[in-house]
């Protein structure tokens, strides 16, 4: 049995940035397993442009997006596989994968979903880490919920990796003990639970169309944060930063759209 | 001198494949002439999967009988040909006093019919059985199952090829003549020249009864829709699961399958077009109220997909539903055997059919029995139903079953080339679902789609102009977008 520090499910934007960022954080031992014959994952297919352009300043195919990942990949030997499809996940963090040239399988004490998503996403309940209820299992990117701008994937991904990178080296992390929940207009966020004391950035998406609306977010009842919004539609995911200092309640997080 | 064979069966579904079958246990030369693409395009591929016990048919009839002798020499057969195969039973539930008598009459019935291993269970029993359904009490037969049809029609085919028939797909019969005590079949450009004709046509049965000169059967198309639930609904879901019958219809039921999904169907539909397969959305809405009051597990976000099927019925002129008839007319069309209204339980009687009209043909002339017959087909090894032991040992050996192309069945390459190069020359993108599973799971082919796409090209030699979806006009692409160098 293999072991890994950490073993990356999909090298796809999600996984390569995860990669990176962890590789830069000083995490080496990392094992990407992508099911394709190349890196890249979806935007392989989206040969429009408009790529980038909050990341690089420019816009960029979707494969010139990630072919600036995988050069990083490449540059800085981290390991990777291909034509390994991963088929089965224990809570325990083994890690099977068929390939041609065998079952492979892996010992990993952290593993990152970042499969992506085909048909539906299944969003698993994340906290500010993104770590999934399962622990040292976490997520990002498509898999969690679907990205309109893969800029964002990047960065949720380096989030994410930041958690990983600090439950590596302290062997677990502190519980989320407040929930985010998603009131009236408001579909669902990413995470879930937030950490008390930790700035976090909240994703979210509107459940219908608004204009000339509030996003506001309660705590106990009182009104910790409020967002103007001139117009808001489900197809574009919305964002929405909290410092520690403002939110220093014990009690959940609402969030809804008010007139 | 064309070739003269000595059997043409008209019809390469479940039933006139199990025939060809049984005729192969005989040294004579078998042709199968299938209108369609691939052998379970209509009613064999269409259908809820269930062999039946034999309890839901009129005493003395050959639907009751064939049935009952289907269901017994089932698991031999499923274990013969590498079927996929669940006896797991099925039960009939009632809540009302009205349902009890009809569930009683239903045991009684089967009982007369020799179907064996019917039980009256009361709640408590139920509950075990099936904790998701409501009912208060039921009929449990346990003799009852479920089959993959696809594969079990499959199966008979490839067997009936290994055994020396010969299967002309993309032929439908347009003309029958007799000359010279010969019948000259005319199917897709050939004239087929035959001394035994079987008209096993199916939701063709009349038209091809009517070209035999054996007119005036009345056949209606009873068309049947179906809802199919996504796997994680299977556990819910142990043995098919109905409500109190009626003797011409088995009404909205829910039935689990051999891959661990959930099917809600059929409702009955009489319809005179037997080509129109859509499924409307009312009647999926009708479907999941109805089998909501049995099993209240079926949730639109686990709909995958659906379909229908369409029954050939024999009617009288009253309407009312006949038996299957099974016949040779020596008066009007010597030396053919004509089956009409093959409907359910077509799918549990298929080798009894198969075993009768042969029977029928040796009554005429001594059948010289086959020495090399072998009852024996081997299906393709499934990656998915494997252990990891076994995964390992296989990707050892074939390194094609390392990669996986359909994530949601686990199908790997080695069962897509295995697929693609069948007995029977099928080269269809559902003649490789059907054979493997692929495109079945929860993104229906999203992603494999053009995997399989791409490998039926390399394998078979074709441009991607050429490959067809199903039916011979179903044509997937058309051409470049751009030529290279644009």
């Amino acid at each position: 049995m293999n072991k890994k520090d950490v073993i990356i499910i999909g090298g796809g934007p999600a996984g390569m940035a995860a990669a990176v960022e962890l590789y830069n954080q000083g995490i080496h031992d990392i094992l990407i397993l992508e099911r394709e014959k190349m890196l890249g994952g979806i935007l392989r297919q989206c040969i429009h442009d408009g790529f980038g352009l909050t990341r690089f300043g420019t816009t960029l195919s979707g494969p010139e997006y990630i072919d600036r990942f995988i050069q990083i990949i490449k540059e800085k030997g981290i390991a990777y596989k291909t034509n390994a499809s991963v088929i089965e996940l224990k809570a325990d963090k083994r890690v099977t994968a068929a390939t041609p040239e065998g079952l492979l399988e892996y010992q990993a004490k952290a593993v990152i979903l970042a499969m992506g998503c085909r048909e539906r996403t299944r969003g698993a309940v994340t906290d500010a880490f993104f770590q999934t209820n399962q622990e040292g299992i976490f997520a990002a990117g498509n898999v969690l919920h679907v990205h309109d701008l893969v800029d964002f994937v990047s960065l949720e991904a380096e989030a994410m990796a930041d958690g990983v990178a600090r439950y590596l080296k302290e062997g677990s992390l502190p519980e989320c003990t407040i929930s985010v929940n998603a009131g009236d207009g408001v579909n669902h966020t990413v995470p879930q639970k937030v950490l008390p004391g930790r700035d976090v950035t909240l994703s979210l998406r509107v459940s219908r169309r608004f204009r000339d609306v509030n996003l506001v977010i309660r705590q106990e009842g009182a009104v910790i944060k409020k967002k103007k919004l001139r117009r808001a539609i489900p197809a574009e995911m919305l964002t929405v930063s909290l410092k520690a200092s403002e939110f220093t309640g014990k009690g959940d997080l609402e969030v809804q759209i008010e007139c | 001198m064309k070739d003269l064979y000595d059997v043409i069966v008209i019809g390469g579904g479940v039933v006139g494949s199990a025939i060809a079958r049984e005729l192969t246990r005989y040294q004579l030369k078998i042709g199968v002439l299938e209108k369609n693409e691939d052998v379970c395009y209509e009613t064999s591929g269409r259908n809820s999967g269930v062999i039946h016990g034999g309890f839901a048919y009129d005493p003395g009839t050959l639907k009751a009988k064939l049935c009952v002798e289907g269901n017994r020499g089932f698991d031999a057969l499923t274990e013969e040909l590498d079927i996929p195969f669940i006896r797991c039973g099925k039960v009939l539930v009632g809540n009302t006093q009205e349902d009890m008598e009809n569930l009683k009459r239903t045991m009684k019935q089967g009982e007369i019919n020799g179907a064996q291993n019917l039980v009256l269970i009361d709640e408590k029993e139920l509950h075990e059985l099936v904790p998701t359904v409501v009912g208060k009490f039921a009929m449990f037969s346990k003799n009852s199952g479920v089959v993959d049809p696809f594969i079990y029609t499959i199966a008979l085919a490839e067997n009936a090829v290994q055994n020396g028939a010969e299967y002309f797909l993309g032929h439908e019969v347009t003309a029958i003549e007799r000359k010279d005590n010969v019948y000259e079949i005319t199917a897709g450009e050939k004239v087929f020249r035959t001394r035994f004709v079987v008209n096993s046509a199916g939701l063709g049965c009349g038209v091809t009864s009517d070209m035999l000169g054996i007119k005036g059967y009345r056949v209606i198309g009873s068309k049947g829709d179906y809802i199919i639930l996504d796997q994680r609904t299977g556990k819910d879901l142990s043995m098919p699961v109905y409500p109190v019958p009626s003797n011409t219809y088995m009404g909205i039921h829910v039935t689990n399958t051999t891959d661990g999904n959930v099917i809600v169907g059929p409702n009955a539909v009489t319809v005179s077009d037997f080509t129109y397969y859509g499924v409307p959305q009312e009647n999926m809405d009708y479907l999941a109220e109805s089998a909501s009051d049995l099993w209240p597990c079926i949730h639109k976000p686990d709909y995958i997909r659906n379909y229908s099927g369409i029954l050939p019925k024999w009617v009288d002129e009253n309407g009312v539903i006949q038996d299957f008839k099974i016949e040779m007319r020596e008066d009007i069309a010597p030396n053919a055997i004509n089956l009409v209204g093959i409907e359910s339980p077509g799918l549990t009687s298929a080798v009894p059919i198969g075993k009768m009209v042969v029977s029928m043909i040796a009554e005429k002339e001594t059948l010289i029995p086959n020495e090399n017959f072998n009852p024996r087909r081997k299906g393709i090894a499934r990656f998915e139903k494997m252990s990891n032991e076994q995964r390992a040992q296989m990707i050892q050996e074939t390194p094609d079953y390392g990669e996986v192309i359909c994530r949601c069945q686990k199908v790997t390459k080695a069962e897509i080339l295995q697929a693609i190069h069948n007995p029977l020359g099928v080269h269809t993108m559902v003649g490789i679902k059907y054979r493997t599973r692929a495109m079945m799971g929860r993104c229906q082919g999203g992603y494999c789609q053009m995997r399989i796409e791409q490998l039926l090209e390399q394998e078979c030699g074709l441009k991607p102009e050429d490959i067809r979806y199903n039916r011979a006009d179903a044509w997937i692409l058309t051409g470049k977008v751009r030529e290279e160098g644009n």
